[in-house]
């Protein structure tokens, strides 16, 4: 793999991507690929909540249950939306061509795994309740959060080291059409 | 199934970011793998947590009576769904709290090293974490005494640490359940926690009953559950007498007033049933609307609880409940007992016999209920239901009201009147003979006065009546002007009925012409007359008409009474006129104290201003001075008849 790729060589930023190479292709179809089906799978999980409304079915809308309705809700919402934060770390990695394959692969992966965590945590504590309170799977989401925190955190960290290239000087532009 | 999930979504997620093998950042590895050990340690202890709270709670089910009975009773865990404004309003009533399990949020009494002590036994109150726990004198032992299989050779109870179960009340006091060790019956805590007060208070002496009866061991699941459950099935076992109660729901919920659900759920769990009524293409009739009833019924759903009910089959009750349903016809099953048409009630003269203080306990002589809650009572027997139509949702709403007396908007004043009587709305004046605006031309004030005792203070009777006179006479009950007039005698009411409403003129003693009713019904009335005075001697309204600097020497004299409902009402009146507002005094105390109380009392008001004292009618003498002569003779002539009011 590739790691001395130099930060110099990535575009400006208002230029199209260039090609990707075929290593951080790979990463972001797998990214994309993850986000899609994750999506699918988790508006089909609102599918479901919505049809549990509409045949009112007392294991997820009675009072007794509130504490389910409101954990497989959030397992909903946060599925929903980290299947999209996966779409979006996918698209991103055209614009982090020299991004540090390490940090990179590493960013990847904790995104993957929040995405499973996260919403499996509340779907799995929602799932068993006790009294007003969540089965054990909530416990999934502290280790899920810190996994999403150091994906998001590496991916900024991969944008603001990116180091752009410095706008022409006119005196260097005229220096060069003169020696032209 | 929860935790082999739990870990393999924990190996999943692990073995995922494992895949990324030697890639990962060092500092990344060591947070991932305390985060991990973490977790596990975290739902470790969560679970063993969890673990010992449903063994607890696992317990103390056995030892309460069970939500959950057959009949189509669904609780109303299942309404919210699809009613969220009915239920929160419903959520937010004292209807919903009238039976609740202990818990830290429906407890609000001080349990914190708490020790009480009565008859010489002490009661000590812990809180453990979420439970309520008390040590008293054993319950059981009394009953299992008298079986020679349990017996035991101790000549005094022993003392146990109980936890407790239920409670009941939640607007003025809160009363506690005591679990025993058969069945689930619940025995009475002797203390209440007065909630206005913030205060505990012996049991016995919150009720209007002569101190000279013995306390009763009440026993929830024989009376209580009767109006403070839904769909109550007492369930004694046949021989020991051992209690299975089961009830729909704790508390006064949905289904008390809208019958079982089931049925009805389960129709509208199909969308298309619910579009198809959207539409108006079919009609629900598988629950009750109470607001869609004839006055009759509608009031009849209130009255299963809020009347003085009969059982017609109290086997078949005893079995499997009432079989009273909202709709159904109540006098079919559990009649209203009305004194006032006792020769229509034939199945009641034998059970009168068997009980001849029972009227008494109940009705003031001429038939209307003088104890609380009993408000339909007084409904059924008013010309406005009768003759009107009037219901108990003419003025009250469940859904759109105050929690406090539920009464529906617009209908604390004259409104709820003039809805039907619209011919007073501008000769308001003329009717009433007090100015707009007055408390005396409130229609309540003259029309429903505070006739009723209970919960330790006076409430408004539910009998529409006009004032008069001779009812007074008649029966002992004190009539709504000389509530409000307090300095004034019968004769000047009669006088006035008579100018003004053409009443024929009664005859009245002496003493009735020259003396103020209320100083008479103070000092010679019977304990249920003297409560529902000492109530109105504090009553804003009435202090404003008769003014207030006269009433501390008999507020003074009834903080001496026998009965300790008066004394607790007459102090909590005694502290609302000026100079008494910090008052001391216990009204569970000893006579001496009481009679120490009564001194300061009358020291205190003699030391203050003597000129706003009104002479005539209130044995106050032109000096300002207390008539002690006249006082003392009518305190003397005090009518001492043993009175337990059965509210």
């Amino acid at each position: 793999m590739n790691t001395s790729i130099k930060p110099t060589a990535e575009p400006p930023p208002n230029s199209k991507p260039p090609k990707p190479r075929p290593d951080v292709e790979a990463v972001a179809r797998k990214q994309l690929h993850f986000g899609w089906w994750s999506l699918l799978v988790f508006l089909t999980l609102g599918f479901i909540l919505e049809a549990l409304h509409a045949f009112k079915v007392g294991a997820y809308l009675d009072v007794s249950n509130s504490t389910r309705r409101l954990m497989w809700t959030l397992a909903h919402a946060h599925g929903t939306l980290l299947a999209l934060v996966n779409i979006a770390f996918g698209l991103t990695l055209q614009w982090l061509p020299a991004w540090e394959p390490r940090l990179r692969d590493f960013a990847s992966t904790c995104l993957i795994a929040a995405t499973l965590l996260i919403p499996g945590g509340f779907f799995l504590g929602g799932a068993y309740i006790h009294a007003g309170d969540p089965g054990i799977g909530i416990f999934l989401l502290p280790l899920g959060a810190l996994l999403l925190f150091i994906g998001v955190l590496l991916t900024a960290r991969g944008f603001a080291e990116r180091k752009l290239p410095s706008a022409p000087s006119p005196t260097a532009d005229a220096k060069s059409l003169k020696g032209k | 199934m929860e935790w082999p999930l739990f870990i393999l979504f924990l190996a999943g997620a692990f073995a995922l970011v494992v895949a990324v093998g030697k890639r990962r950042p060092r500092w990344a590895k060591r947070s991932l793998a305390l985060t991990l050990l973490a977790t596990i340690a975290a739902a470790l202890a969560w679970n063993a947590d969890t673990t010992r709270r449903t063994r607890a709670a696992a317990e103390l089910a056995k030892s309460v009576p069970r939500e959950g009975r057959p009949g189509g009773y669904v609780s109303s865990d299942k309404c919210q769904a699809c009613h969220p404004g009915e239920y929160a309003s419903w959520h937010r009533s004292f209807h919903r709290t009238m039976t609740q399990y202990a818990s830290p949020v429906s407890i609000k009494a001080n349990f914190d090293g708490v020790t009480l002590e009565l008859r010489g036994e002490t009661y000590r109150l812990q809180r453990r974490g979420d439970e309520f726990w008390v040590e008293l004198p054993d319950p059981d032992w009394g009953r299992e005494l008298k079986n020679p299989l349990t017996a035991s050779a101790a000549t005094k109870p022993p003392r146990v640490w109980k936890r407790l179960g239920l409670l009941t009340g939640s607007h003025h006091m809160q009363v506690f359940w005591v679990p025993s060790r058969h069945g689930n019956t619940q025995y009475v805590f002797p203390f209440v926690w007065l909630l206005a007060d913030r205060r505990w208070a012996p049991l016995h002496d919150t009720f209007l009953r002569d101190p000279k009866l013995p306390p009763t061991l009440h026993v929830w699941n024989v009376n209580c559950l009767r109006c403070h459950s839904t769909g109550p099935q007492p369930r004694p076992e046949a021989g020991t007498g051992v209690f299975d109660t089961r009830t729909g729901e704790m508390g006064i919920a949905c289904e008390a007033c809208h019958g079982p659900a089931e049925e009805h759920v389960r129709l509208n769990q199909n969308p298309l049933h619910r579009v198809a009524l959207r539409l108006g293409a079919k009609t629900e009739s598988a629950i009750v609307n109470p607001s869609r009833l004839s006055a009759a019924r509608s009031s009849q759903v209130c009255g299963q609880c809020h009347g003085i009910k009969w059982i017609l089959n109290q086997p078949a009750f005893l079995r499997e409940g009432f079989s009273f349903r909202p709709g159904l016809d109540l006098d079919q099953s559990t009649p209203i007992i009305r004194p006032s048409r006792l020769e229509q009630q034939p199945w009641l003269h034998g059970p009168l016999k068997a009980q001849p203080n029972f009227l008494a306990e109940h009705y003031w002589s001429d038939g209307e209920v003088r104890v609380s809650g009993r408000e339909f009572n007084g409904l059924v027997d008013s010309a406005c239901h009768e003759k009107g139509g009037l219901a108990c949702v003419t003025c009250h709403s469940m859904h759109q009201s105050d929690p406090d007396d539920q009464l529906a908007r617009d209908m604390g004043g004259n409104f709820a009147c003039l809805q039907c009587h619209a011919q007073y709305r501008d000769r308001l004046t003329e009717h009433s003979h007090h100015a707009a605006g007055s408390t005396g031309s409130l229609c309540y004030n003259c029309h429903m006065p505070h006739t009723v005792y209970g919960l330790m203070k006076a409430i408004r009777t539910h009998k529409i009546a006009s004032p008069t006179v001779q009812s007074s006479l008649q029966t002992g009950r004190p009539n709504a002007c000389n509530l409000c007039h307090l300095d004034q005698t019968l004769a000047w009411t009669a006088t006035y009925l008579h100018e003004w409403y053409r009443q024929p003129a009664p005859q009245l003693t002496d003493q009735q012409q020259s003396t103020a009713a209320s100083v008479l019904w103070a000092l010679k009335g019977d304990a249920g007359q003297r409560a529902l005075i000492a109530w109105h001697m504090g009553w804003e309204p009435a202090k404003h008409a008769s003014g207030d600097a006269w009433l501390a020497p008999y507020l003074a004299q009834l903080l001496t009474d026998p009965y300790s409902t008066v004394r607790y009402i007459s102090h909590r009146s005694l502290r609302r006129l000026p100079g008494f507002t910090e008052f001391p005094y216990e009204f569970v105390a000893a006579g001496a104290d009481r009679e120490q109380a009564r001194l300061r009392a009358l020291n205190l008001w003699a030391a203050q201003e003597k000129t706003e004292r009104r002479s005539n009618h209130i044995l106050i003498a032109p000096d300002g001075t207390l008539l002690r002569e006249p006082f003392e003779r009518l305190l003397s002539e005090r009518d001492d008849h043993s009175m337990d009011l059965q509210e």
